[in-house]
């Protein structure tokens, strides 16, 4: 698989994750320790694509999850597309080749998105929610998306 | 080993850093929008992009309410099929309980109204039969128990909460009776008929007077255990003749116990009581206590054969032995 096959792969990964999350948005968000797949497929491909690109992923499904939700669009909106560029623009501060900085990328990624969009949201962070609900179903994102990058990254080249 | 790509050198710098401005200036413009032009906004993602998700959602809820749904209607379902089981005792109930509710009554009367048990294994005897009221509910045996459509039997013996008794198919069993018209009187007793089954024996009444097929006989109330009026039976045919002086009549039971389940207990009015017991008192030692059932045969009252074999197909009773004409006590005739 070369670099444009294994980009056009994260890809629909990263689209399979964001058709997942809006499909399944109901139980997931109901499920406070469920897995945040639109955090975990911006975060992955924040990791792909150009910084630019990777904002306007985060950007609009950010938008689109601010329209399924029904609370307002703008906020989703900027807390991803500031995401998805940041990670893109600094991958290189924080890459590293050890095969579970993925894991470990995604976990503390959606931890810190989670975080914001709940200051944001209600201008206060509730204990419960910052040391458990938040590093639980970041933890859960990062089992899944990360596993699901390490199954597509044994089939890319060298 | 997955390797990231990298920007380095890509020239891609401004124009990212273009793009991600322009993005937060869109984002701000959409935060900064009043709440009905973002629902505006809203609607038209959800209506476009977010169509297919929104209606597998809808669909899904449906499902989920269709489910719902389904488990409520089984529930209600089985809780109908219940009920119509239900519904046929509860029919007959009913019935018993208006018909016990428009029953007429003597001025003064007054009954309990209790669940009538038949049988049970600590009641040995078989006749006897146990309710649900006692002394406590104001029962002084002995006293009769009735429904609408007459008699059912007596109450013997009565404890706190509950008393027992005999139906009148009980070998103790008598009543005092009379005509509807009132021109004859008597006393009425079981008899056993060779099919298993039992049923009534109209004795004492007068030879001079024929006593017609159909004939309603009531109670006379003599002796204050029975309310006077109560259906006992219907007569059917001329059982024997004692020559010269009575005649025994074959009598259909107004009441089949084994039919009836809820029933009133008589709690007779203060005279009826106070002639139960200047009656009981004055014949302690000749009769027994209530005129209207002689439980127990006093020692100088002549004993009637407890139960006489009936050949049901012949339609009349084996006549008594003429040393042990069927007659109870005195009062009971006096009553009458």
């Amino acid at each position: 698989m070369n670099g444009r096959g294994s980009t056009l792969a994260y890809m629909i990964l990263v689209g399979t994750l964001l058709a997942l999350h809006f499909l399944f948005r109901p139980a997931l968000v109901s499920w406070p320790m469920g897995p945040d797949l639109l955090t975990g497929a911006v975060l992955l491909g924040g990791l792909r694509l150009r910084a630019g690109a990777a904002a306007g992923l985060g950007f609009g499904a950010g938008l689109l999850d601010g329209a399924m939700a029904l609370t307002g669009i703008g906020r989703g909106a900027l807390v991803y597309a500031v995401l998805g560029y940041v990670t893109s623009r600094w991958r290189e501060l924080f890459f590293s080749d050890v095969p579970l900085f993925v894991f470990a990328y995604l976990f503390f990624g959606c931890w810190v998105a989670k975080l914001v969009l709940s200051l944001l949201a209600d201008f206060s962070l509730g204990w419960e929610f910052a040391l458990l609900e938040a590093p639980t179903a970041s933890a859960v994102t990062a089992v899944l998306c990360g596993g699901a990058d390490r199954l597509l990254a044994r089939g890319a080249p060298g | 080993m997955v390797r990231y790509p990298s920007d380095e050198g890509s020239g891609h710098g401004r124009a990212d850093l273009l793009s991600f401005l322009g993005l937060l200036a869109v984002s701000a413009v959409l935060l900064a929008l009043p709440p009905s032009q973002q629902t505006a906004v809203s609607d038209l993602v959800r209506r476009t992009v977010l169509r297919p998700f929104v209606a597998a959602h809808r669909w899904t809820d449906r499902q989920a309410d269709l489910r719902a749904r389904l488990q409520q209607l089984e529930r209600e379902n089985r809780q109908l099929q219940e009920q119509l089981l239900q519904r046929e005792g509860v029919v007959q109930e009913n019935r018993e309980l208006r018909d016990l509710l428009s029953l007429g009554l003597p001025r003064g009367s007054e009954f309990l109204s209790a669940d009538l048990v038949i049988g049970t294994p600590r009641l040995s005897r078989a006749g006897r039969f146990l309710v649900d009221v006692g002394r406590s509910d104001g029962v002084e045996p002995p006293v009769g128990v009735v429904v609408a459509r007459g008699v059912v039997g007596i109450v013997r013996t009565a404890e706190a909460g509950r008393a027992y008794g005999d139906l009148w198919t009980h070998p103790d069993f008598r009543v005092s009776v009379r005509t509807e018209s009132g021109d004859a009187t008597g006393v009425v007793r079981p008899v056993s008929v060779e099919a298993g089954g039992a049923a009534m024996l109209f004795e004492g009444a007068p030879y001079q007077r024929k006593i017609p097929e159909g004939t309603l006989l009531v109670t006379t109330g003599a002796g204050g255990v029975f309310p006077p009026g109560v259906a006992v039976g219907r007569v059917r045919s001329v059982s024997s003749v004692e020559s010269g002086w009575a005649r025994s009549y074959r009598v259909e039971p107004a009441v089949r116990p084994g039919t009836v389940h809820s029933v009133l207990v008589w709690r007779a009015p203060e005279e009826a009581r106070g002639v139960r017991g200047d009656l009981a008192g004055g014949r302690r030692e000749s009769a027994p206590s209530d005129t209207d059932s002689a439980a127990t045969p006093s020692p100088d009252t002549t004993v009637v054969p407890r139960l006489e074999s009936v050949d049901p197909t012949e339609g009349a009773a084996a006549p008594a032995p003429s040393d042990s004409p069927a007659v109870v006590d005195d009062t009971a005739r006096g009553g009458t």
